[in-house]
């Protein structure tokens, strides 16, 4: 795996600021970018880690749809 | 860099915790991350940094297996042993979440847990009792 700097963002304008750097991937659940970065597939020179982004929240809209948030994961959606 | 998976394995000595297919897909690796199970070999361990993580040699009480640690003898659920870690810290989880209420279940929300031996018949005889256990047994195993 190359070299990287990884980032824990705190707030989305944190992990926005962060992902304006050139090289940089967002890292959620890992299932993607860690797998491809095994391999040197991906080579991100900065890894911003959103897993502390306050999105995980399932809502029902008013007009009967759903609201999932970006780090809904496919377990806690399938309950 | 490390993934916990190594972290736990290679710095830490707790080489229960299996590394099998090292993409996600096997469940080898598999590990409770605040409570939720994940495969170890695809999280950063920097990622972890303050999260509590109980590995498969933290499930028994002293010399007291885990329940699930008990089935999975008691219904000879395994054949080689080397996905057991994974499938018991997967199961651990899966009592904890509390989703599970039948065997169909049972094989479902285990589905990310492979043995190549094919020991899913006892496996999920393992899961079943304890699950049926009751509320004390799903405790125990939070």
């Amino acid at each position: 795996m190359n070299r990287f700097d990884y980032v824990r963002a705190d707030t989305v304008a944190e992990a926005l600021a962060a992902l304006a750097t050139p090289g940089a991937r967002a890292l959620a659940g890992g299932t993607n970018l860690v797998d491809l970065m095994k391999y040197d597939v991906a080579k991100p020179t900065l890894v911003v880690d959103i897993n502390r982004l306050p999105l995980k929240q399932i809502q029902r809209a008013a007009d009967g749809g759903l609201t999932i948030g970006a780090l809904v994961t496919n377990s806690e959606l399938a309950w | 860099m490390d993934h916990l998976a190594d972290l736990l394995r290679e710095r830490l000595q707790f080489t229960g915790t299996k590394k099998g297919c090292d993409h996600g897909q096997c469940g080898a690796c598999s590990v409770p991350i605040d409570g939720v199970r994940i495969n170890s070999c695809l999280v950063l361990a920097v990622a972890g940094d303050g999260a509590e993580i109980t590995s498969v040699e933290g499930l028994a009480t002293g010399p007291e297996l885990h329940p699930l640690q008990a089935a999975f003898i008691e219904h000879d659920a395994f054949q080689c042993g080397y996905c057991t870690p994974g499938q018991v810290c997967s199961a651990a989880g899966l009592l904890a979440e509390g989703h599970t209420h039948s065997r169909a279940e049972i094989r479902e929300h285990m589905s990310g847990n492979l043995c190549r031996c094919g020991a899913y018949t006892n496996i999920a005889d393992a899961i079943e009792d304890v699950m049926n256990q009751g509320a004390s047994a799903r405790e125990a195993a939070e």
